[in-house]
């Protein structure tokens, strides 16, 4: 089976030819302008060309970015859901806190009343 | 005595302690630490590379002009300047990379991650509180003295144990399932930029022999008239820029690519592993190769740039 040639590999290896013929002291300084300007006018279309097909992968490359996104969100929210185990661990010892504080405040009232009704 | 030491240190070893640092978290900190620097550096460079593709091209386009007659040629035109490649194009695969980096981020952030630390302070608070409403708890009733005092420290300790034991359970089953869930997607972008970046390698090859070919018919209309002095220096200079122009053209962008995925690969393959030493040493080894890869290629364009710089 014949290899597929890549066609910007193709015209960039003509561009450099006819970039190296233009310096060639063998052949007439006209023919070495008309090289050059061929060479010129070469780059330009191998640039359009790469910009076309770059463009073309675009969208693809849209999808996967959101799909890989989507991995990277879902690893945040694993990592906020430990923060949230922590959190609620946090939210049991402020619990124990209040009920301390309102244990002592019973303690302390029922300490005044039995003062009280002593006196 | 000794003997008695090893002994220990073997059962340590079988333990659950032991046990601990080759089934949590841990064990994948070091090489998702250092795939993650690794990706970061070779986005770092890939982004050099291709923002400079623009201003290759925009030389390249000026230079070869510098072949025509003044009198016949092209004039020198906005155009020329504009590279060609758009920057929406240019940008699209930095986000790409980005977005690599950002799953890499994310990854060495859980792997790394302190939630461990946070929740030893967070059982000590819960054991401190639990301590002081028993204290509360006796003085009410003196039944519950023996409890007073006597609470507090095994609570901390069991909620660190369990909680524990849970946080870097839940950490290492978001970090494997991720690796795994990613890889697809990693994969394809890389497979994808090692389509797109030789393209940019070709604008780039051609865009510089421009540069080259014009640069030297400078060159040789400035040495009709050198002295031996001045032409010394010419010599220099075109080596000099000679040397940086070769720089850009020997940044090997594919192999980077290529490495990258294998060391990707590598990780996701650790990942659905056993974790033992073997599994750990494979994976290590393709992110060593990876490391210095991007080392190499981003000394390269370190080099380019001052290259640049200089003849600037």
């Amino acid at each position: 089976m014949a290899t597929q040639i890549d066609p910007v590999e193709a015209l960039a290896a003509a561009v450099n030819r006819l970039y190296d013929m233009s310096s060639n002291a063998a052949i007439s300084a006209a023919q070495q302008q008309q090289l050059l300007a061929q060479a010129h006018d070469l780059r330009g279309d191998l640039i359009a060309l790469v910009q076309l097909q770059l463009s073309a992968a675009d969208a693809g490359y849209q999808n996967l970015m959101q799909n890989l996104n989507n991995v990277t969100n879902a690893l945040d929210e694993a990592e906020q859901k430990v923060q949230d185990m922590i959190n609620k661990i946090a939210g049991v010892a402020d619990v124990a806190a209040a009920v301390d504080n309102l244990l002592q405040e019973a303690i302390q009232l029922g300490t005044t009343a039995a003062k009280l009704s002593g006196a | 005595m000794v003997k008695r030491t090893h002994l220990i240190s073997l059962v340590l070893c079988g333990s659950p302690i032991g046990f601990c640092g080759c089934t949590t978290v841990t064990v994948c900190q070091s090489p998702v630490a250092q795939f993650q620097t690794a990706v970061n550096s070779a986005s770092d460079g890939v982004r050099t590379y291709l923002l400079g593709v623009n201003d290759v091209i925009a030389k390249g386009n000026l230079y070869d002009k510098v072949g025509t007659p003044i009198t016949s040629g092209p004039d020198w035109v906005a155009n020329d300047l504009a590279g060609g490649i758009s920057l929406d194009t240019i940008q699209l695969r930095l986000q790409a990379l980005a977005t690599i980096s950002a799953y890499a981020n994310a990854l060495g952030a859980m792997a790394d991650s302190k939630d461990v630390a946070n929740l030893g302070q967070a059982a000590k608070t819960l054991g401190d509180n639990v301590n002081s409403l028993s204290m509360t708890l006796a003085k009410a009733d003196p039944k519950l003295d023996n409890l007073a005092g006597h609470l507090g420290a095994p609570i901390t300790s069991l909620v660190t144990l369990f909680g524990t034991l849970e946080i870097q359970h839940a950490q290492k089953a978001a970090l494997e399932k991720a690796i795994i869930d990613g890889s697809t997607n990693v994969d394809a972008i890389i497979d994808q930029l090692k389509v797109d970046l030789p393209k940019f390698a070709a604008l780039i090859d051609t865009s510089e022999n421009a540069i080259w070919q014009g640069k030297l018919r400078i060159y040789n209309v400035l040495r009709k008239n050198a002295s031996p002095n001045a032409l010394d220096s010419l010599i220099n200079q075109c080596v000099a820029d000679y040397d940086g122009i070769s720089q850009l053209r020997q940044a090997q962008v594919t192999s980077l690519l290529g490495n990258m995925a294998n060391a990707h690969r590598a990780l996701v393959v650790f990942a659905k592993s056993s974790k033992r030493p073997k599994d750990l040493s494979d994976l290590a080894g393709q992110i060593n190769t990876f490391s210095a890869n991007v080392q190499l290629f981003n000394a390269m364009l370190a080099s380019f740039q001052t290259a640049i710089k200089a003849s600037q």
